[in-house]
């Protein structure tokens, strides 16, 4: 059977497909020179592939459409829960609650409004975790790869893309909940005693916050390949290792290593990024400067990010 | 052009491919042979760079996958058709793969055109039936219009339009002067669509040739008789070489004379015949032989500790 008579038979049988010609526009490819389609790998186009594939999944709308719900829910609980507190303080005539000042009231507005992002932060890893985890569980990972096959591109267009993304949503998120806020404030008459530096400093490090637990999440994702396994994980980052830490340090009486561990967990710091006042240097007081935090939350990401990269590049896919 | 080089994987103690060398030519299906578990995915995995070999190398147009610039342009790849993601529709799945290299949205609407997935290229995956989704994966693989097309059982629970389709697909292919690589452990399914074979059992090579020599190899020819003169007949024919096997009163087998004789025959010692027909069934009987003793999962009886060495010996002439 010679290749010409099949391409005869092939072009006279019923083949439904009106293209058949079109498979290869020129004679005998032995290399991509003689490709009839145009086009080359590179860092923005695996990039943009990425963002597609995020885009066009269902879930990454659920979860940040949730998340967006959460966090402006968590604000408007935070808003009514000030108004109990001022009641009560008016009610007892300031006679045992000192009145706090109108610039105190409003940073607490600003934090106290802003605490569903711990919640908000999960289903935003979520969306990291399932980006990365969903080509590991469903096979797609292969096709992937196959259009992508150096591991450092994939990956590194794959944090990218989360991070992006991260960054677009968590800043939806950040803004509503502050502008919230500010509506509120501003019906409050608190507007005026507003420092415009706090503000930005409250959506900047809220919304780097977001980025830092998706980034985080889609590392664990790709450590761990697994979607139930990586969640877990991260909420044992976020909540867990804080509580144990809380029982252990009871048990032990505040010994230092338990501090040390208390004030270096990433809930800890993550915590100490969003805190608007600083750091008293008291003994319950675990918190540290904003750009301690930064530098400790980093050191977390490539802790993680780090050997997910070094393994992925190294495993069979 | 696949070309592998001592290529060997293995899994803790398991060997899965055992010093594996082979050329899949440009301009010809290369058929890639051997019973389930003999190494063939893995091979093709490897190729593709899934999977990293322990030892030795398999480069497709002469390159590691990692080291092409245009990958999808280069090779194309069906290794199993469920290697998308359910959530996405079909066409939204290609456009991935396309936005990586910059690809049109042409090229996108030709192949969805070319495979003739049309109307389902807007449905979500998930509800895809076996064939779309095999559909889907060529489709995949035909999207750089590469040089080089690697299929992984392309066949595995087509109905039998389907394989048909697949069948003028690869054989197209190859005309117009690719490299097809395409395993299956149905010999008769390669017999009609391969032009060489590399054939494979436990994780080695048990032969390398084009499939007319495996043919030719495979020894006589058998073939069928039917006549009223059954009796006569296989007397007349019955000589040193020639085996005959009675099947019934009127039907019996002939091996070691072609049909041509029989007939000849049978009109000297005048037997009526109603039947004379050449038996090809003997690709399979020499495929069977080859990859007996590498056959790792058998049913039934206890699974053969023989070496492939042994099977390769056994292999009939031309085999290595």
């Amino acid at each position: 059977m010679t290749p010409q008579t099949t391409a005869d038979r092939l072009n006279t049988s019923s083949m439904d497909s009106p293209g058949t010609g079109a498979v290869a526009a020129t004679g005998s490819p032995t290399s991509s020179a003689t490709s009839s389609v145009e086009g080359r790998l590179s860092f923005p186009r695996a990039l943009r592939a990425e963002l597609m594939k995020i885009r066009v999944l269902r879930s990454s709308w659920w979860l940040s459409g949730i998340a967006l719900v959460l966090m402006v829910g968590f604000t408007g609980l935070a808003l009514l829960s000030y108004n109990a507190m001022r009641s009560v303080q008016q009610g007892s005539s300031g006679a045992q609650m000192p009145e706090s000042s109108d610039a105190e009231l409003m940073r607490q507005l600003l934090t106290s409004g802003t605490g569903g992002l711990t919640f908000a932060g999960i289903l935003l890893g979520c969306v990291g975790i399932i980006a990365i985890s969903s080509e590991f569980g469903t096979g797609s990972i292969r096709s992937s790869m196959s259009a992508v096959p150096g591991r450092g591109l994939f990956a590194a267009a794959k944090m990218t893309a989360v991070a992006i993304t991260a960054a677009v949503v968590g800043a939806v998120l950040v803004v509503a909940s502050t502008a919230v806020i500010l509506a509120f404030a501003a019906g409050e008459g608190l507007l005026g005693a507003a420092d415009t530096g706090e503000i930005m400093q409250s959506v900047l490090t809220n919304w780097l916050s977001m980025i830092v637990v998706t980034l985080l999440a889609c590392g664990l994702g790709l450590l761990l390949r697994s979607t139930a396994g990586a969640i877990v994980t991260l909420t044992m980052f976020l909540f867990v290792v804080q509580i144990a830490l809380g029982i252990l340090s009871g048990m032990t009486q505040n010994a230092e290593f338990v501090q040390f561990l208390s004030t270096w967990e990433f809930g800890n710091l993550l915590t100490s990024l969003t805190q608007l006042s600083e750091p008293t240097g008291e003994d319950y007081d675990l918190s540290v400067t904003t750009g301690t935090a930064i530098l400790g939350l980093l050191a977390w990401l490539a802790a993680v990010i780090v050997p997910a990269a070094v393994l992925f590049q190294k495993r069979d896919v | 052009m696949i070309t592998a080089e001592s290529l060997t994987k293995t899994y803790g103690s398991t060997t899965a491919v055992d010093d594996v060398s082979f050329t899949a030519e440009p301009g010809r299906v290369t058929g890639f042979l051997g019973p389930n578990g003999a190494g063939k995915s893995t091979t093709m995995r490897m190729a593709m760079g899934l999977d990293r070999p322990t030892h030795g190398s398999i480069t497709v147009n002469g390159r590691r996958m990692v080291e092409h610039r245009a990958p999808l342009r280069e090779v194309g790849a069906v290794l199993d058709a469920g290697a998308t993601h359910p959530g996405r529709t079909g066409r939204q799945h290609l456009q991935v793969l396309a936005a990586t290299h910059g690809i049109g949205r042409r090229r996108v609407d030709d192949v969805i055109e070319l495979t003739g997935m049309d109307s389902a290229a807007t449905k979500r995956i998930a509800g895809y039936s076996l064939g779309m989704n095999q559909r889907l994966g060529i489709a995949a693989a035909l999207l750089g219009d590469p040089a080089t097309l690697i299929f992984d059982e392309p066949v595995n629970g087509l109905d039998p339009e389907g394989v048909r389709w697949v069948r003028q697909m690869v054989r197209q292919l190859a005309a117009e002067g690719r490299t097809v690589f395409i395993s299956s452990h149905l010999m008769a399914e390669m017999a009609q669509t391969a032009d060489h074979l590399v054939v494979l059992g436990r994780g080695r090579v048990l032969a390398d040739m084009p499939i007319q020599d495996l043919i030719d190899a495979s020894g006589e020819a058998r073939v069928l008789v039917r006549s009223q003169d059954a009796s006569t007949l296989m007397n007349a024919l019955s000589a040193q070489d020639v085996t005959l096997v009675a099947r019934d009163a009127e039907t019996f087998e002939v091996t070691g004379l072609d049909a041509r004789t029989v007939g000849r025959r049978a009109q000297d010692v005048g037997a009526v015949l109603h039947e004379l027909t050449p038996l090809q069934s003997s690709l399979e009987d020499s495929y069977m032989k080859l990859t007996d003793h590498a056959v790792q999962y058998r049913s039934g009886a206890a699974v053969a500790d023989v070496a492939p060495a042994d099977a390769a010996a056994a292999a009939p002439e031309g085999v290595r």
